[in-house]
């Protein structure tokens, strides 16, 4: 297949997913989703909101100035909306059994059906003919003395007292008396409408849709009964939150990433000032977001509308790969867009990889709602890197005006990007600001922390209407505290009925501990099969009283109406009987108040009881233990602590792999505990500023926001690593450190705090101070790091001479090296040189520093092509670990005639030497260049090596015994004050020197140019020169195929008087320097420099 | 996240005694708002009233029951708003209210229910204690408050006043209620609530004793205590 084609259909499959997981996509508004399923508190509020149609109904809050008002609107709109069949399914604005009071019969019947055998037994002896008389008197007493109402009432048609149900079932909330407590406030100026819906509720854009249907025939209904103005109407209930999060939910996706992309947007303009790349920069944001919200599509199918905040935190960190690759593009004229990919692709797939490391670790923090944000994100990112790496540059690197719009390697930096130096960031002043913000931060928070909010509160969307009328509505009907639930769950009724049996065993005995004050559990409600099955030939004996009890009624004065509730009972117990399978009543009155308590699916029965505890938030685990194991205790005032106790938990399993994956991070970055510590402390002092910043600003910790530490200790970690590298590679120059490194990560710290910022305008109040405290801790980070850290670590790090990396490798030590030289003699040279080069691989890959340095000192040698200084740093590696072994075996003293090739320019030795005016061989470290010696001494030539100090004194010693071995005299300078005279004092009587030119000490060191990039080569060669007019010849010793080729090239000619002058000795080090070019473009792998040879 | 959740364990709570606070409305507050000089002239007599005693006889005409029920009793008034109520020889039920709690005592029974009368009651109990509380009128607005006047009707010295309950729940249940008194010395003689399924309760007040001592004990009453107290309205 060709490429074309296999691209074309490829991107076929790619869109053809994509379209798929959008198909897919599906939003949830219910907050329940965000917090761990198998929590008894959360699975009992799901049964709950699934089961019971309070949770469904919307509620519609009626205010009028009095109550008579409130009455009539009430009534009035309940019937306009029960008129239209369509809509509403039943608008209830009182307790059915008022509206309905003979409907209370057939509920009456039903429960004593449901009595155990034995009690509904009772009734016909209690209904025998003889005791009909007393009973009737009985009731003419009461209705002759009775104070109440309704009890006149009721026994006006009751005679035989069958409304009065057996005591236990008192307490399962069966009488009929009242319940407008759930219909209206005290005073009656607030009335509510329950209102349930024709056909069932699925999503937030359905229940939208059909509240606007009620709101406009509400407004028809105000229009058409002239309801006045101070009459009120709001919604709230299950329909409405629905509606208005899910609205709230698109508004908040809508503005935090329009927010984010215009803060984006303005960095990137702000940084580059270019149109093209920034727009070609936000479609791929835009595609990114697409890409991970079908990936959420088909990984999850529904997201969360919680989760759906990681679009913000994904353009925030998504944008940072592009800025990079845009960033080297700009920095690289000569490179292109492979290079520059192949170049960045390890350190973005790398940090991509680790920040989405971060966020799946949010999956360990028990709050599914979290995990799945998290797991978004870390696609998101991924995702991310890979598309910005493959489409970011090409087209814009295959533009012309790209090109000519791209500054040269030398173009200072835009003043813009400039980090200013001003006073106030002078060391000594950030010293002073480093103390004065400890001492603020410790006493802001000398008495107290940000306190940790142990209620449900982060879970509740803000500025939602419907909330506020749902607290109206709680304080006007002095609802101060909810209840507990009891759901009691199990495949049957009878399972059910028996764990209600036991919970109530239960209850009782924790009134009497005190534990709870009242409880009412469905115990009678609740369908018993057995039970009925039992009763139905009482119940048919009972029906055939019916004559006796009509006739006895008459006889005692009673008229045939007051029978009418009698006669509904007797017809209903027939019914039951008569009926096979369970029987359930069927009336409205009966069906409101059974479908409040009790629910059955295919799968499942639920019952739920109220518990009212003595006091609010009771520990619930005793009471739990003893219940059986199909009842769950619930409720929303519990659902905060139970929720904050398993993050609390598994906030230590995020924290704790977390802490491990940033000091293992910071290791391997550092390998030194100062800059484990220095990072460590940039981290606290920037966490102890967040705390501080709470604390002034009232803000909480929550169950939400607390994941928020260890997304900072990830994301934070990064600026510290960042500078404390950019000041090693800058040898500890803070200001360049500031404007490269610093600037890069400005613009990353601002799309961070832009993305998790824009949460903060989030509905959810959890997310929003998530976002919130996140944004504040990124930024303190950033100013910790860029500001504050910088002055720390070259206090810290002054006695090792500005930084690591300008010394040579710690490995080279006496210890090690006599081990490598033991080596060499045992073993033979195949296996010593494949080890090496295996050491030296892995050395390349594990210490970054070193490995920049080299690559940063290749750059002129590669064109400055980062990918090819990087390939030629790793074949240099490999190179030096062959030269290493050859001069292992050389300091052994072994053969090494075989390793060399070629002498070349012998006779220009041979020239200079027969002037007798003493012969300087410079040479750079290219090749083998100690080999120099063996040669000149195998000759016939006394030598002398002018050496610098080696790191250890051993280590000095061992080289110079290795090279006497040799016949060759070392002069190490440093020693030696008055070493230069010896060496000039050498030069005079004619003897030859070696002196190696490009690393020179600073006291030697002069300004050049070498490979098109200014140097510091050692001007001593043209200072000796002067002192004692030697001869001064080249000399380098590549390592080619067939073995060391080494080259004398003639004499460098120069006028002594002349080098009286500074710059006449410069100029003779520039020229001596000029010798070696062409060599080392040649062999720009075996140029051994480990350290910064480029000045800044 | 709010929840409604299921009322069902306030519907468990008994209704308030209607009858005792329209029994006591109309003996002491049946004053509503009339611009008839009778009827202010009764009003005007009421403010001299610091106590007040009576035998009652009290008739029950059901609907459900072909013949009216009667029993009798006798009541006690001292301003500003308490009163005993006690029905039946020897009493079945005693009704005592004072600032603040109302006790319905069952003797027979041996059971007590006690509806406290501080803060907040479901609607129809309070509309039932505002009735109650307006049972001496301070002022004609007062009254207004609690009743709307429908009409008047004089016959043999005795002035009958038909009035009806402002608030809208107090009047589903009792539509109307009617008060005579004798137009010459303002004694109150009867008083009639009519419930809303044509139910008729009538109190004739006889031997009626006007600013006499009555005994404070009379308002605070001594329960055994083996007497069950409950309180309805308690969660």
């Amino acid at each position: 297949m060709k490429p074309r084609r296999a691209r074309f259909l490829l991107f076929l499959l790619l869109a053809a997913v994509l379209i798929l997981g959008l198909v897919r996509l599906r939003f949830d508004v219910d907050v329940l989703n965000l917090l761990p399923a198998d929590l008894p508190a959360v699975r009992g509020l799901q049964l709950y909101e699934e089961n019971f149609s309070t949770a469904r109904e919307l509620i519609i809050a009626l205010h009028a100035p009095d109550a008579a008002g409130a009455e009539n609107a009430a009534r009035s709109l309940a019937d306009a909306l029960q008129r239209a069949p369509s809509l509403a399914r039943q608008a209830t604005w009182q307790p059915p059994w008022q509206e309905h009071p003979g409907q209370t019969a057939e509920l009456a019947a039903y429960l004593w059906f449901n009595q155990p055998p034995a009690i509904f037994g009772q009734l016909t002896n209690r209904l025998a003919p003889d005791k009909l008389p007393s009973i009737l008197e009985r009731t003419r007493a009461r209705l002759t003395t009775s104070l109440s109402a309704e009890e006149i009432s009721r026994a006006s048609y009751d005679p035989y007292g069958l409304l009065e149900l057996p005591k236990a079932t008192g307490k399962t909330g069966t009488s009929f008396q009242q319940g407008t407590e759930a219909f209206t406030s005290p005073d009656g100026t607030l009335r509510l409408i329950f209102v349930q819906a024709v056909s069932d509720i699925g999503n937030y854009r359905t229940a939208a849709q059909w509240l606007q249907q009620v709101q406009a025939t509400v407004e028809k209904w105000r229009a058409a009964n002239k309801i006045p103005e101070d009459v009120s109407v709001d919604f709230t209930g299950g329909p409405a939150f629905a509606a208005e999060i899910g609205a709230s939910m698109e508004r908040n996706i809508r503005y935090s990433v329009i927010g984010t992309l215009i803060i984006v947007a303005a960095l990137f303009w702000w940084a580059h000032r270019r149109f093209r790349p920034l727009l070609w920069l936000l479609t791929l944001l835009a595609l990114i977001l697409i890409g991970t919200l079908a990936s959420g599509g088909l990984i999850f199918g529904t997201i969360n509308v919680v989760s759906m905040g990681f679009a913000a935190m994904l353009l925030g960190l998504a944008v940072d790969y592009g800025l990079v690759l845009y960033q080297e593009a700009q920095a690289a004229p000569t490179a292109n867009a492979r290079s520059i990919r192949h170049a960045l692709a390890p350190g973005i797939l790398w940090s991509a990889v680790t920040t989405a490391g971060a966020f799946c670790v949010l999956s360990l923090g028990g709050l599914p709602g979290l995990a799945q944000l998290g797991w978004l994100v870390a696609i998101g990112v991924v995702l991310a890197a890979v598309v910005m790496l493959r489409f970011f540059l090409p087209p814009l690197v295959r533009s012309a005006a790209f090109h000519r719009t791209r500054p040269t390697a030398d173009t200072p930096p835009s003043p813009e990007l400039q980090i200013p130096s001003p006073m106030l960031l002078r060391p000594g002043n950030l010293w002073l600001a480093t103390a004065a913000l400890l001492v603020a931060c410790v006493a802001v928070l000398w008495h107290r922390f940000p306190a940790l909010d142990h209620s449900t509160s982060a879970l509740r969307p803000r500025h939602i209407r419907a909330y506020d009328v749902s607290d109206q509505i709680k304080a006007a009907l002095d609802q101060k505290s909810e209840p507990l639930w009891v759901l009691a769950t199990g495949a049957s009724t009878t399972q059910v009925a028996s764990e209600l049996d036991q919970t109530s065993t239960v209850l009782a005995s924790q009134i009497s501990n005190g534990t709870i004050r009242s409880f009412t559990l469905p115990t009678t409600l609740c369908p018993r099969p057995n039970f009925q099955r039992a009763n139905r030939s009482t119940a048919r004996a009972l029906c055939d009283l019916r004559g006796a009890l009509t006739a006895a009624a008459v006889e005692h004065g009673f008229t045939s109406n007051s029978m009418a509730l009698t006669d509904t009972l007797l017809n209903t117990w027939r019914q039951a009987a008569n009926s096979v399978q369970t029987f359930y009543p069927t009336n409205t009155a009966s069906q409101w108040i059974l479908q409040k308590v009790f629910a059955r699916s295919t799968n499942e029965c639920v019952a739920l009881g109220l518990i009212y505890p003595t006091e609010p938030n009771p520990p619930l685990a005793p009471v739990q233990r003893q219940l059986p194991s199909g009842v769950i205790l619930s409720g929303w005032e519990t659902l905060g602590g139970a929720v904050l106790g398993v993050v609390k938990k598994d906030f230590v399993r995020v924290l704790v792999p977390m802490g491990l994956l940033v000091l293992l991070s910071l290791w391997l970055a550092f390998r030194s505990f100062i800059g484990v510590l220095l990072s460590l402390a940039a981290l606290g002092l920037s966490l102890l500023m967040l705390l501080t910043v709470m604390r002034l600003a009232h803000w909480d910790w929550n169950l939400m926001n607390m994941t928020a530490i260890p997304l900072l200790l990830g994301a934070g970690i990064d600026y510290g690593i960042h500078m404390q590298l950019g000041l090693r590679r800058h040898g500890g120059d803070i200001a360049a450190t500031r404007r490269t490194v610093g600037r890069a990560l400005l613009l990353c710290a601002g799309t961070t705090i832009a993305g998790f910022g824009s949460l903060s305008w989030s509905t959810n109040t959890g997310l929003a101070s998530l976002g919130r405290i996140c944004a504040t801790g990124v930024a303190c980070c950033y100013a910790t790091a860029v500001l504050l850290l910088p002055v720390w670590w070259k206090s810290l790090n002054r006695g090792a001479t500005a930084g690591v990396i300008s010394q040579p490798s710690t490995l080279y030590r006496t210890w090690l090296w006599r081990l490598c030289l033991a080596l060499t003699r045992t073993l033979p040279v195949r296996v010593t040189e494949k080890f090496s080069r295996m050491l030296a691989s892995a050395y390349w890959r594990m210490n970054r520093p070193r490995r920049e340095a080299v690559i940063e000192n290749l750059m002129p040698l590669f064109s400055h092509d980062r990918a090819a200084a990087e390939t030629g740093s790793r074949r240099l590696y490999e190179n030096f670990a062959i030269k290493l072994t050859d001069l292992w075996r050389y300091e052994n003293g072994l053969p090494i005639d075989h390793l060399f090739a070629a002498l070349e320019g012998w006779e220009h030795y041979q020239a200079a030497h027969a002037q007798n005016r003493g012969v300087l061989v410079v040479t750079p470290h290219l090749g083998n260049w100690e080999f120099g010696g063996p040669i000149l001494t195998q000759r016939g030539i006394s030598l002398l090596v002018v050496t610098l100090v080696e790191p250890s004194p051993g280590l000095t010693e061992l080289r110079k015994a290795s090279r006497a071995r040799w016949n060759i005299e070392t002069l190490v300078i440093g020693y030696d004050p008055f070493a230069s005279v010896e060496v000039i004092r050498r030069l005079e009587a004619g003897a030859t020197v070696a002196l190696l030119m490009d690393r020179p000490p600073a006291r030697s060191m002069v300004s050049v140019e070498f490979l098109g990039r200014p140097f510091h080569a050692s001007v001593a060669a043209a200072e000796f020169a002067r002192a004692s007019g030697c001869a001064i010849l080249p000399v380098y010793l590549p390592r080619g195929k067939r073995g060391y080729a080494a080259r004398i090239e003639p004499a460098i000619q120069y006028d002594r008087a002349a080098l009286r002058d500074r710059e006449a000795r410069r100029q003779l080090t520039q020229q001596i320097m000029r010798a070696f070019e062409p060599v080392i473009r040649q062999n720009p792998d075996q140029w051994y420099h480990f350290v910064p040879v480029w000045p800044k | 996240m709010v929840s409604f959740r299921p009322r069902l364990a306030e519907v468990n709570r008994r209704v308030p005694l209607i009858s005792v606070l329209l029994f006591c409305v109309c003996c002491f507050s049946a004053s509503a708002s009339d611009t008839n000089a009778l009827l202010t002239a009764w009003l005007n007599a009421q403010t001299n009233i610091h106590t007040w005693s009576a035998d009652l006889i009290q008739t029950r005409r059901l609907k459900a029951l072909v013949q009216p029920l009667t029993a009798t009793g006798h009541v006690w008034f001292a301003t500003p708003n308490r009163f005993r109520w006690e029905l039946g020889h020897p009493p079945q039920t005693i009704a005592v209210k004072n600032a603040d709690e109302m006790l319905v005592i069952y003797p027979s029974l041996k059971r007590v229910e006690r509806y406290p009368l501080t803060g907040r009651q479901p609607a129809e109990w309070r509309d039932m204690l505002s009735l109650l509380e307006a049972g001496f009128p301070r002022d004609r607005a007062d009254l207004d408050s609690h009743f709307k006047f429908l009409s008047q009707s004089v016959s043999h010295d005795v002035c009958e006043v038909v009035l009806a309950p402002n608030s809208a729940s107090a009047r589903r249940m009792m539509p109307q209620m009617k008060i005579a008194f004798d137009t010459n010395d303002f004694a109150l003689r009867t008083t009639e609530l009519e419930f809303a399924d044509g139910s008729t309760m009538r109190n004739d007040f006889t031997n009626a004793e006007l600013n006499v001592k009555i005994e404070d004990s009379l308002f605070t009453p001594k329960l055994d205590p083996d007497f069950k107290i409950t309180e309805p309205f308690a969660q």
